[in-house]
Protein backbone atom coordinates (compact mmCIF):
# COMPACT_ATOMS: atom_id res chain seq x y z
CA UNK A 1 0.00 0.00 0.00
CA UNK A 2 1.44 3.45 -0.79
CA UNK A 3 2.03 5.63 2.34
CA UNK A 4 -0.76 8.20 1.44
CA UNK A 5 -3.54 5.93 1.64
CA UNK A 6 -2.08 5.18 5.25
CA UNK A 7 -2.07 8.48 6.06
CA UNK A 8 -5.90 8.50 4.88
CA UNK A 9 -6.64 5.76 7.36
CA UNK A 10 -4.91 7.72 10.06
CA UNK A 11 -6.63 10.91 9.61
CA UNK A 12 -10.36 8.51 9.16
CA UNK A 13 -9.45 6.95 12.15
CA UNK A 14 -9.08 10.26 14.39
CA UNK A 15 -12.17 11.95 12.19
CA UNK A 16 -14.15 9.13 13.97
CA UNK A 17 -12.67 9.43 17.00
CA UNK A 18 -13.40 13.03 16.88
CA UNK A 19 -16.94 12.60 16.34
CA UNK A 20 -17.47 10.40 19.14
CA UNK A 21 -16.02 12.36 21.54
CA UNK A 22 -18.07 15.39 20.62
CA UNK A 23 -21.36 13.42 20.51
CA UNK A 24 -20.13 12.39 23.60
CA UNK A 25 -19.77 15.92 25.27
CA UNK A 26 -22.91 16.99 23.45
CA UNK A 27 -25.45 14.68 25.72
CA UNK A 28 -24.13 16.07 28.97
CA UNK A 29 -24.68 19.71 30.10
CA UNK A 30 -21.52 21.25 28.56
CA UNK A 31 -20.09 25.07 27.95
CA UNK A 32 -20.84 26.42 24.63
CA UNK A 33 -17.71 28.78 24.50
CA UNK A 34 -15.53 25.44 25.84
CA UNK A 35 -17.18 23.09 23.45
CA UNK A 36 -16.64 25.29 20.42
CA UNK A 37 -12.94 26.10 21.05
CA UNK A 38 -11.97 22.14 21.75
CA UNK A 39 -14.38 21.62 18.09
CA UNK A 40 -11.75 24.57 16.80
CA UNK A 41 -8.54 22.81 18.03
CA UNK A 42 -10.07 18.98 16.33
CA UNK A 43 -10.53 20.55 13.52
CA UNK A 44 -6.57 21.77 13.71
CA UNK A 45 -5.95 18.04 13.97
CA UNK A 46 -7.97 16.59 11.54
CA UNK A 47 -7.69 19.30 8.56
CA UNK A 48 -4.59 21.10 6.76
CA UNK A 49 -5.81 24.14 9.24
CA UNK A 50 -3.48 25.55 10.94
CA UNK A 51 -5.51 27.56 13.39
CA UNK A 52 -9.40 27.60 13.19
CA UNK A 53 -12.41 30.14 14.73
CA UNK A 54 -15.54 30.32 15.20
CA UNK A 55 -17.90 33.42 14.92
CA UNK A 56 -21.65 34.07 15.19
CA UNK A 57 -23.87 37.11 13.91
CA UNK A 58 -25.58 39.21 16.95
CA UNK A 59 -28.36 40.28 16.96
CA UNK A 60 -27.34 43.52 14.91
CA UNK A 61 -26.37 41.11 12.57
CA UNK A 62 -22.52 41.76 13.11
CA UNK A 63 -20.50 38.54 13.64
CA UNK A 64 -18.63 38.27 16.67
CA UNK A 65 -15.43 35.86 17.72
CA UNK A 66 -17.02 33.21 19.68
CA UNK A 67 -14.12 30.54 20.09
CA UNK A 68 -11.03 29.35 18.56
CA UNK A 69 -7.88 26.78 18.44
CA UNK A 70 -5.47 29.11 19.84
CA UNK A 71 -6.64 32.93 22.05
CA UNK A 72 -3.56 34.74 20.80
CA UNK A 73 -4.77 38.62 20.76
CA UNK A 74 -3.44 38.86 17.33
CA UNK A 75 -5.70 35.88 16.01
CA UNK A 76 -8.82 36.57 17.55
CA UNK A 77 -8.35 40.59 16.14
CA UNK A 78 -8.08 38.50 12.69
CA UNK A 79 -11.15 36.79 13.34
CA UNK A 80 -12.87 40.09 14.96
CA UNK A 81 -12.16 42.34 12.02
CA UNK A 82 -14.16 40.15 9.89
CA UNK A 83 -17.41 42.09 11.38
CA UNK A 84 -16.06 44.27 8.74
CA UNK A 85 -14.59 42.65 5.42
CA UNK A 86 -12.97 39.47 5.06
CA UNK A 87 -13.79 35.87 3.89
CA UNK A 88 -15.82 35.14 6.92
CA UNK A 89 -17.91 38.00 6.13
CA UNK A 90 -18.00 37.04 2.83
CA UNK A 91 -19.11 33.50 3.70
CA UNK A 92 -22.20 34.76 6.20
CA UNK A 93 -23.59 37.23 3.17
CA UNK A 94 -23.64 34.65 0.64
CA UNK A 95 -23.90 31.40 2.54
CA UNK A 96 -21.16 30.11 0.62
CA UNK A 97 -18.13 28.51 1.17
CA UNK A 98 -15.04 30.80 0.63
CA UNK A 99 -11.49 30.00 -0.34
CA UNK A 100 -8.69 31.96 -0.37
CA UNK A 101 -5.68 30.05 -1.78
CA UNK A 102 -3.02 32.68 -1.41
CA UNK A 103 -4.14 35.64 0.75
CA UNK A 104 -1.35 37.99 -1.58
CA UNK A 105 -3.77 37.49 -4.36
CA UNK A 106 -6.90 39.41 -2.17
CA UNK A 107 -5.43 42.84 -1.42
CA UNK A 108 -7.80 44.84 -3.21
CA UNK A 109 -10.30 42.58 -1.80
CA UNK A 110 -10.29 42.69 1.75
CA UNK A 111 -7.22 44.99 2.27
CA UNK A 112 -7.95 45.48 6.31
CA UNK A 113 -7.84 41.50 6.70
CA UNK A 114 -5.21 40.55 3.96
CA UNK A 115 -2.64 42.88 5.53
CA UNK A 116 -3.37 41.62 9.20
CA UNK A 117 -3.29 37.82 8.10
CA UNK A 118 -0.22 37.94 6.03
CA UNK A 119 1.23 39.83 9.08
CA UNK A 120 0.55 36.61 11.50
CA UNK A 121 1.72 34.74 8.97
CA UNK A 122 -0.88 32.79 7.41
CA UNK A 123 -0.84 32.49 3.69
CA UNK A 124 -4.41 30.97 3.02
CA UNK A 125 -8.19 30.72 4.50
CA UNK A 126 -11.01 29.02 4.24
CA UNK A 127 -14.54 30.48 5.49
CA UNK A 128 -17.38 27.72 5.90
CA UNK A 129 -21.10 28.68 6.75
CA UNK A 130 -22.64 27.70 9.98
CA UNK A 131 -26.56 27.06 8.36
CA UNK A 132 -29.63 26.11 10.15
CA UNK A 133 -32.14 25.62 7.72
CA UNK A 134 -31.13 27.78 5.24
CA UNK A 135 -30.48 30.23 7.23
CA UNK A 136 -26.89 31.39 8.27
CA UNK A 137 -25.94 31.69 11.71
CA UNK A 138 -22.15 32.35 11.62
CA UNK A 139 -18.66 31.03 10.09
CA UNK A 140 -16.03 28.68 10.71
CA UNK A 141 -12.95 29.77 9.71
CA UNK A 142 -9.89 28.59 8.70
CA UNK A 143 -6.40 29.86 8.32
CA UNK A 144 -3.22 27.75 7.21
CA UNK A 145 0.43 29.15 7.27
CA UNK A 146 1.27 27.62 3.30
CA UNK A 147 -0.47 28.79 -0.06
CA UNK A 148 -3.00 26.32 -1.28
CA UNK A 149 -6.70 24.93 -0.94
CA UNK A 150 -8.85 22.23 0.86
CA UNK A 151 -9.95 19.51 -1.67
CA UNK A 152 -13.66 18.34 -1.80
CA UNK A 153 -12.94 15.69 0.73
CA UNK A 154 -11.50 17.92 3.17
CA UNK A 155 -14.58 20.40 2.57
CA UNK A 156 -16.82 17.89 2.96
CA UNK A 157 -15.39 16.93 6.58
CA UNK A 158 -14.73 20.88 7.59
CA UNK A 159 -18.34 21.38 6.89
CA UNK A 160 -19.32 18.49 8.76
CA UNK A 161 -17.23 20.08 11.91
CA UNK A 162 -19.02 23.05 11.33
CA UNK A 163 -22.21 21.32 11.23
CA UNK A 164 -21.73 20.13 15.03
CA UNK A 165 -20.33 23.61 16.01
CA UNK A 166 -24.18 24.38 14.49
CA UNK A 167 -25.54 21.29 16.51
CA UNK A 168 -23.49 22.42 19.86
CA UNK A 169 -24.81 26.16 19.61
CA UNK A 170 -28.64 24.71 20.05
CA UNK A 171 -28.30 22.83 22.86
CA UNK A 172 -32.24 22.61 23.07
CA UNK A 173 -33.58 19.93 21.15
CA UNK A 174 -37.29 21.93 20.75
CA UNK A 175 -36.18 24.49 17.99
CA UNK A 176 -39.62 24.70 16.12
CA UNK A 177 -39.29 28.50 16.68
CA UNK A 178 -36.91 31.07 15.41
CA UNK A 179 -37.57 32.30 19.11
CA UNK A 180 -35.64 29.60 20.69
CA UNK A 181 -32.95 29.65 18.38
CA UNK A 182 -31.96 33.50 18.87
CA UNK A 183 -32.64 32.67 22.61
CA UNK A 184 -29.57 30.00 22.50
CA UNK A 185 -27.57 31.67 19.75
CA UNK A 186 -28.22 35.21 22.30
CA UNK A 187 -26.87 33.36 25.32
CA UNK A 188 -23.83 31.64 23.74
CA UNK A 189 -22.68 35.42 22.04
CA UNK A 190 -23.36 36.95 26.42
CA UNK A 191 -21.15 33.47 27.62
CA UNK A 192 -18.43 34.98 25.45
CA UNK A 193 -19.03 38.53 26.41
CA UNK A 194 -18.36 37.19 30.31
CA UNK A 195 -15.49 35.50 29.25
CA UNK A 196 -13.88 38.44 27.70
CA UNK A 197 -15.16 40.33 30.85
CA UNK A 198 -13.10 37.83 33.69
CA UNK A 199 -9.98 37.85 30.85
CA UNK A 200 -9.26 41.51 31.73
CA UNK A 201 -9.86 41.28 35.28
CA UNK A 202 -7.15 37.72 35.59
CA UNK A 203 -5.52 39.29 33.69
CA UNK A 204 -5.10 42.82 35.61
CA UNK A 205 -5.32 40.86 39.22
CA UNK A 206 -2.37 38.46 37.77
CA UNK A 207 -0.30 40.61 35.51
CA UNK A 208 -0.66 37.90 32.70
CA UNK A 209 -1.49 38.55 28.63
CA UNK A 210 -4.96 38.08 28.06
CA UNK A 211 -4.21 34.31 26.34
CA UNK A 212 -2.72 33.34 29.73
CA UNK A 213 -5.69 34.70 31.64
CA UNK A 214 -8.35 32.78 29.21
CA UNK A 215 -5.94 29.45 30.37
CA UNK A 216 -6.24 29.71 33.72
CA UNK A 217 -10.31 30.42 33.75
CA UNK A 218 -10.59 27.48 31.68
CA UNK A 219 -7.92 25.28 33.23
CA UNK A 220 -9.72 25.96 36.42
CA UNK A 221 -13.11 25.03 35.15
CA UNK A 222 -11.92 21.69 34.05
CA UNK A 223 -9.94 21.18 37.23
CA UNK A 224 -13.32 22.11 39.51
CA UNK A 225 -15.78 20.65 36.82
CA UNK A 226 -17.79 23.97 36.57
CA UNK A 227 -18.43 25.35 33.19
CA UNK A 228 -16.54 28.04 31.77
CA UNK A 229 -19.19 30.70 31.89
CA UNK A 230 -19.66 29.99 35.46
CA UNK A 231 -16.20 30.49 36.40
CA UNK A 232 -16.72 33.59 34.55
CA UNK A 233 -19.50 35.00 36.01
CA UNK A 234 -17.84 34.40 39.47
CA UNK A 235 -14.94 36.09 38.64
CA UNK A 236 -16.71 39.34 37.34
CA UNK A 237 -19.04 39.27 40.69
CA UNK A 238 -16.26 39.17 42.54
CA UNK A 239 -16.54 35.75 44.07
CA UNK A 240 -13.40 34.25 42.42
CA UNK A 241 -10.02 36.19 41.97
CA UNK A 242 -7.18 35.08 39.64
CA UNK A 243 -5.17 33.82 43.06
CA UNK A 244 -7.83 31.29 43.90
CA UNK A 245 -7.87 30.08 39.92
CA UNK A 246 -6.46 26.43 39.82
CA UNK A 247 -4.21 25.99 37.33
CA UNK B 1 -30.34 39.30 5.97
CA UNK B 2 -29.61 40.30 9.32
CA UNK B 3 -27.77 43.90 9.17
CA UNK B 4 -31.35 44.65 7.08
CA UNK B 5 -33.01 44.45 10.60
CA UNK B 6 -30.38 47.02 12.45
CA UNK B 7 -31.42 49.66 9.33
CA UNK B 8 -35.03 48.78 9.71
CA UNK B 9 -35.30 49.40 13.45
CA UNK B 10 -32.73 52.41 13.47
CA UNK B 11 -35.21 54.19 10.29
CA UNK B 12 -37.58 53.71 12.45
CA UNK B 13 -36.35 55.43 15.76
CA UNK B 14 -34.98 58.24 13.14
CA UNK B 15 -38.83 58.82 12.04
CA UNK B 16 -40.03 59.26 15.76
CA UNK B 17 -41.28 62.89 16.32
CA UNK B 18 -38.03 64.88 17.80
CA UNK B 19 -37.72 63.94 21.45
CA UNK B 20 -34.96 62.76 23.88
CA UNK B 21 -33.77 59.30 22.61
CA UNK B 22 -35.40 57.13 25.52
CA UNK B 23 -38.75 58.56 24.44
CA UNK B 24 -38.27 58.28 20.86
CA UNK B 25 -37.01 54.52 21.52
CA UNK B 26 -40.08 53.54 23.51
CA UNK B 27 -42.52 55.37 20.25
CA UNK B 28 -40.29 53.89 17.90
CA UNK B 29 -40.57 50.21 19.71
CA UNK B 30 -43.95 50.65 20.16
CA UNK B 31 -44.96 51.47 15.94
CA UNK B 32 -42.48 48.42 15.13
CA UNK B 33 -43.57 45.62 17.76
CA UNK B 34 -47.05 46.74 17.44
CA UNK B 35 -46.95 46.92 21.38
CA UNK B 36 -49.33 49.76 22.94
CA UNK B 37 -47.01 50.33 25.60
CA UNK B 38 -43.34 50.56 26.03
CA UNK B 39 -41.46 50.84 29.25
CA UNK B 40 -37.66 51.32 30.16
CA UNK B 41 -36.43 51.06 33.07
CA UNK B 42 -32.64 50.99 34.90
CA UNK B 43 -31.35 48.90 38.15
CA UNK B 44 -30.46 51.87 40.57
CA UNK B 45 -29.23 49.62 43.39
CA UNK B 46 -30.55 46.15 45.02
CA UNK B 47 -32.05 45.18 41.90
CA UNK B 48 -34.58 47.88 42.48
CA UNK B 49 -35.76 49.22 38.63
CA UNK B 50 -36.75 52.75 38.01
CA UNK B 51 -38.70 53.71 35.05
CA UNK B 52 -36.32 56.54 32.78
CA UNK B 53 -39.10 55.73 29.58
CA UNK B 54 -42.51 55.00 29.17
CA UNK B 55 -45.65 55.92 26.66
CA UNK B 56 -49.10 55.11 26.38
CA UNK B 57 -50.06 51.87 28.02
CA UNK B 58 -46.18 51.60 29.17
CA UNK B 59 -46.96 54.17 32.55
CA UNK B 60 -49.01 51.77 33.61
CA UNK B 61 -47.29 48.68 33.67
CA UNK B 62 -44.05 50.34 34.47
CA UNK B 63 -46.10 51.93 37.42
CA UNK B 64 -47.30 48.51 38.11
CA UNK B 65 -43.41 46.86 38.18
CA UNK B 66 -42.27 49.67 40.31
CA UNK B 67 -45.58 49.95 43.11
CA UNK B 68 -44.92 45.72 43.52
CA UNK B 69 -41.63 45.18 43.31
CA UNK B 70 -42.38 42.47 40.90
CA UNK B 71 -43.51 41.82 36.85
CA UNK B 72 -41.65 41.14 33.58
CA UNK B 73 -39.14 43.67 33.93
CA UNK B 74 -37.91 42.43 37.23
CA UNK B 75 -37.95 38.99 35.83
CA UNK B 76 -35.95 39.41 32.55
CA UNK B 77 -33.36 41.71 34.79
CA UNK B 78 -32.90 39.08 37.46
CA UNK B 79 -32.78 36.37 34.59
CA UNK B 80 -31.07 37.73 32.09
CA UNK B 81 -32.95 36.06 29.50
CA UNK B 82 -36.50 37.73 27.29
CA UNK B 83 -39.54 36.67 29.59
CA UNK B 84 -43.20 36.35 27.24
CA UNK B 85 -46.47 35.96 28.84
CA UNK B 86 -48.57 36.37 25.39
CA UNK B 87 -51.89 35.99 27.78
CA UNK B 88 -51.54 37.29 30.66
CA UNK B 89 -55.23 35.81 31.81
CA UNK B 90 -53.88 32.54 31.75
CA UNK B 91 -50.69 33.45 33.35
CA UNK B 92 -50.15 32.03 37.26
CA UNK B 93 -46.19 33.71 37.33
CA UNK B 94 -47.41 37.28 39.38
CA UNK B 95 -49.39 36.72 42.17
CA UNK B 96 -50.08 40.49 42.87
CA UNK B 97 -48.48 41.98 39.02
CA UNK B 98 -50.96 39.39 37.37
CA UNK B 99 -54.82 40.32 38.43
CA UNK B 100 -53.62 44.23 38.62
CA UNK B 101 -52.32 44.45 35.24
CA UNK B 102 -55.10 42.80 33.85
CA UNK B 103 -57.05 45.59 35.83
CA UNK B 104 -55.03 48.40 33.83
CA UNK B 105 -55.85 46.74 30.88
CA UNK B 106 -52.88 44.76 29.55
CA UNK B 107 -53.65 41.61 28.33
CA UNK B 108 -49.80 40.37 27.39
CA UNK B 109 -46.81 41.49 28.29
CA UNK B 110 -42.95 40.91 27.41
CA UNK B 111 -39.76 42.30 28.60
CA UNK B 112 -36.16 41.92 27.35
CA UNK B 113 -32.96 42.53 29.29
CA UNK B 114 -30.52 45.81 28.33
CA UNK B 115 -27.30 43.35 29.76
CA UNK B 116 -24.27 42.68 27.83
CA UNK B 117 -22.11 39.19 29.26
CA UNK B 118 -22.45 39.49 33.29
CA UNK B 119 -23.17 43.07 32.68
CA UNK B 120 -26.92 44.10 33.45
CA UNK B 121 -28.14 47.23 33.27
CA UNK B 122 -32.17 47.22 33.21
CA UNK B 123 -35.13 45.81 31.29
CA UNK B 124 -37.32 46.87 28.48
CA UNK B 125 -41.08 46.38 28.68
CA UNK B 126 -43.72 45.95 26.32
CA UNK B 127 -47.69 45.77 26.43
CA UNK B 128 -50.30 44.69 24.56
CA UNK B 129 -54.22 45.46 25.27
CA UNK B 130 -54.85 42.33 23.58
CA UNK B 131 -53.39 39.08 24.10
CA UNK B 132 -50.99 38.07 21.01
CA UNK B 133 -47.48 36.25 21.06
CA UNK B 134 -44.65 38.39 19.53
CA UNK B 135 -44.13 37.14 16.03
CA UNK B 136 -40.58 35.94 15.28
CA UNK B 137 -39.34 39.15 13.38
CA UNK B 138 -40.78 40.93 16.21
CA UNK B 139 -39.14 38.92 18.88
CA UNK B 140 -35.87 39.49 17.03
CA UNK B 141 -36.50 43.23 16.64
CA UNK B 142 -36.89 43.79 20.30
CA UNK B 143 -33.56 42.28 20.83
CA UNK B 144 -31.97 44.89 18.51
CA UNK B 145 -34.26 47.91 20.61
CA UNK B 146 -33.71 46.28 23.72
CA UNK B 147 -29.33 46.36 22.65
CA UNK B 148 -29.59 49.74 21.56
CA UNK B 149 -31.43 51.01 24.79
CA UNK B 150 -28.44 49.15 26.72
CA UNK B 151 -26.21 51.29 24.54
CA UNK B 152 -27.94 54.62 25.29
CA UNK B 153 -27.51 53.98 29.04
CA UNK B 154 -24.19 53.73 28.83
CA UNK B 155 -23.72 56.60 26.77
CA UNK B 156 -25.63 59.03 28.97
CA UNK B 157 -23.96 57.38 31.76
CA UNK B 158 -20.87 58.29 30.47
CA UNK B 159 -22.16 61.94 29.45
CA UNK B 160 -23.33 61.33 26.39
CA UNK B 161 -26.03 63.99 25.02
CA UNK B 162 -29.29 63.01 24.75
CA UNK B 163 -30.13 63.56 21.53
CA UNK B 164 -27.26 62.65 19.59
CA UNK B 165 -28.05 59.89 17.66
CA UNK B 166 -25.50 59.74 15.34
CA UNK B 167 -22.37 59.13 18.42
CA UNK B 168 -24.48 56.62 19.69
CA UNK B 169 -24.98 54.73 16.50
CA UNK B 170 -21.64 54.67 15.84
CA UNK B 171 -20.47 53.60 19.22
CA UNK B 172 -23.45 50.91 19.29
CA UNK B 173 -21.51 49.12 16.16
CA UNK B 174 -18.32 48.50 18.17
CA UNK B 175 -18.45 45.75 20.87
CA UNK B 176 -15.42 44.14 20.16
CA UNK B 177 -13.86 41.78 22.77
CA UNK B 178 -11.26 44.05 23.55
CA UNK B 179 -14.05 46.54 24.68
CA UNK B 180 -15.07 43.92 27.17
CA UNK B 181 -11.59 43.27 28.13
CA UNK B 182 -10.63 46.50 28.82
CA UNK B 183 -13.62 47.08 30.97
CA UNK B 184 -12.49 44.11 32.99
CA UNK B 185 -9.17 45.06 33.85
CA UNK B 186 -10.38 48.67 34.26
CA UNK B 187 -12.37 47.29 36.85
CA UNK B 188 -9.23 46.08 39.13
CA UNK B 189 -7.65 49.15 38.60
CA UNK B 190 -10.33 51.37 39.62
CA UNK B 191 -12.15 48.88 42.10
CA UNK B 192 -15.29 49.46 40.84
CA UNK B 193 -17.99 46.87 38.85
CA UNK B 194 -17.41 45.99 35.03
CA UNK B 195 -20.48 47.71 34.35
CA UNK B 196 -18.73 51.04 35.68
CA UNK B 197 -15.71 49.87 34.44
CA UNK B 198 -16.99 50.68 31.04
CA UNK B 199 -18.97 53.65 31.52
CA UNK B 200 -15.47 55.26 32.68
CA UNK B 201 -14.09 53.74 29.39
CA UNK B 202 -17.00 55.63 27.56
CA UNK B 203 -16.36 58.26 29.40
CA UNK B 204 -12.48 58.98 28.59
CA UNK B 205 -13.53 58.42 24.78
CA UNK B 206 -15.71 61.42 25.16
CA UNK B 207 -13.58 63.20 26.78
CA UNK B 208 -10.77 62.42 24.28
CA UNK B 209 -12.56 62.53 21.29
CA UNK B 210 -11.50 59.01 20.62
CA UNK B 211 -13.36 55.83 19.33
CA UNK B 212 -14.43 53.72 22.54
CA UNK B 213 -12.34 50.99 21.05
CA UNK B 214 -9.28 52.68 20.19
CA UNK B 215 -9.23 53.47 24.54
CA UNK B 216 -10.02 49.77 25.10
CA UNK B 217 -6.77 48.88 23.09
CA UNK B 218 -5.13 51.31 24.79
CA UNK B 219 -5.60 49.95 28.24
CA UNK B 220 -4.83 46.61 27.12
CA UNK B 221 -1.43 47.16 25.23
CA UNK B 222 -0.83 48.52 28.82
CA UNK B 223 -0.42 52.45 27.02
CA UNK B 224 -3.45 53.67 29.38
CA UNK B 225 -4.26 53.43 33.26
CA UNK B 226 -7.88 54.53 34.51
CA UNK B 227 -5.75 54.89 38.06
CA UNK B 228 -3.27 57.05 36.45
CA UNK B 229 -3.50 60.72 37.84
CA UNK B 230 -1.28 61.90 34.94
Amino acid sequence: MDPSSDIRTGLQHRLVDTFVDLADTLVEDFDVVEFLSMLSERVVEVSIASEVGILLADETGALRFMASSDERSHLLELFQVQNREGPCQDCFTTGEAIAVDDLADARHRWPLFVDRALATGFRSAQAVPLRLRGEILGAMNLFRTEVGGLDESDLAVVQAMADVATIGLLQQRQLDRAHTVTEQLQGALHSRIGIEQAKGIVSEQAKLPMEEAFARLRGHARNANHKLSDVARAVVAGELSAADLRA
Amino acid sequence: MRGDRLVRVLDALAGQAPAPLPERLCAGASVLLDARGVGLALEIGDGELQTVAANDLGHRVERLQADLGEGPAYLAYQRGVPVLVPDLANDTTWVAFGPAAIGAGIAATFAFPLHRGTVRVGALTLCRDRAADLTDDQYADALVIARLALDLFLSLQAGGAEDDLDRLLAEQVDDSAQIHQASGMVSVQLGISVQAALAVLRASAYAADRSLHDVATDVISHRLRMDDPT
